[in-house]
């Protein structure tokens, strides 16, 4: 008993408006639903929490830039992200989504992830002009960073002192991707 | 800005393991997830319990067959709907899953559901072997029944009184689609 494939038209278009009402973790691409793991694993918190608290230490005297825990980024309408960490400059996140582009986003890996993460997302936020992109690893307790050099990412290396430079318009902040990982 | 296009590997693939651990009310088709109404309109609820309810009655004497509405059934690993009514015979009501296909399936039309319901359950209940698919449309206050002829469906008239009988194998029932939009 063979099922018939499905066609392009066939499948789901769902746009933010949609996206809103969804109860559980969700992300939207080109209007389609993505589900995100229910609760990442403790681990995966553990990083998260610690980029946002180095974060906010280094945007201390930051009049323009803020960081940020999961929060609605609406890319296009039909396009609703959630990654792990960002910090936004410029601008104030109006309450329920974000409207303009990051200038430094972390994506904290998961098993189910990888895919996601390394592909889909890094098109999609090299597309929309992310400047910084981290992939964070907590399996090899490692993290690749790319830089927007035109429209294409470019992998960027730690300093010797195992740092990652991010110059964010008005103020630059050195960040330490070795803290991650201490316990 | 131009956005990547989706590939067809970058296609969500989810199965009935991760379906069940989903909040909120979806249905999964090839691996996709098709968000459902929150909570379907009034009127297509009371539509719901009214077929419900001249079901049971109708089988209360067909001791084999059962209605549902709705259950999950799982058509195949990553395929698995909630059907609005359904019957079926020869299936025990242990578990949290119908795995056989049902003989008989509502689907009540609602504004966003209609290419979901006209072609795409249309082409998978015919796949799947469901013996007759009735979708209901409370707008036109009518209903289109189709009943299956070796591999493809065929549309049937109800007679003068508005009925329809369906045979469920041992018992035949005489549906009366008239009773469904009187108030």
């Amino acid at each position: 008993m063979g099922l018939a494939t499905l066609k392009i038209e066939d499948l789901p278009y769902y746009t933010y408006d949609d996206y809103v009402k969804w109860e559980g973790r969700w992300e939207l691409i080109r209007g389609i639903p993505y589900a995100m793991v229910p609760a990442p694993a403790v681990k995966h918190q553990r990083i998260s929490n610690k980029i946002a608290y180095q974060l906010e230490e280094l945007l201390k005297n930051s009049r323009n830039c803020n960081a940020y825990l999961p929060v609605d980024w609406e890319i296009t309408e039909d396009t609703v992200v959630q990654p792990d960490n960002i910090v936004v400059c410029g601008e104030n996140i109006e309450e329920e989504k974000l409207t303009i582009p990051p200038v430094l986003v972390f994506e904290i890996l998961s098993p189910s992830s990888a895919r996601m993460d390394r592909l889909i997302k890094y098109q999609l936020y090299q597309d929309a002009g992310v400047k910084y992109y981290c992939i964070v690893d907590p399996e090899n307790q490692g993290a690749e960073v790319f830089q927007l050099k035109g429209s294409e990412y470019q992998e960027m290396s730690e300093d010797q002192e195992g740092k990652m430079t991010f110059h964010l318009g008005e103020c630059s902040i050195a960040f330490d991707f070795g803290e991650l990982f201490k316990e | 800005m131009g956005l990547a296009t989706l590939k067809i590997e970058d296609l969500p693939h989810y199965t009935y393991d991760d379906y069940a651990k989903w909040e909120g009310r979806w249905e999964l088709i090839n691996g996709i997830p098709y968000a459902m109404a929150p909570t379907p309109a009034k009127k297509h609820q009371w539509l719901s319990a009214k077929i419900a309810a001249q079901l049971v009655h109708l089988l209360k004497n067909c001791g084999n067959c059962r209605t549902f509405m709705p259950v999950d059934w799982q058509i195949t690993p990553d395929t698995v709907v909630q059907p609005d009514v359904l019957v079926v015979c020869d299936e025990n009501i242990e578990g949290e899953k119908l795995e056989t296909p049902p003989v008989l399936v509502f689907e009540i039309l609602s504004p966003s559901s209609e290419r979901k319901d006209r072609v795409i359950k249309y082409q998978l209940y015919q796949d799947a072997g469901v013996k007759y698919y009735c979708i209901v449309d409370p707008e036109n206050q009518g209903a289109e029944v189709f009943q299956l002829r070796g591999n493809e469906y065929q549309e049937m008239s109800l007679d003068q009184e508005g009925k329809m009988t369906f045979h469920l194998g041992e018992c035949s029932i005489a549906f009366n689609f008239g009773e469904l939009f009187k108030e």
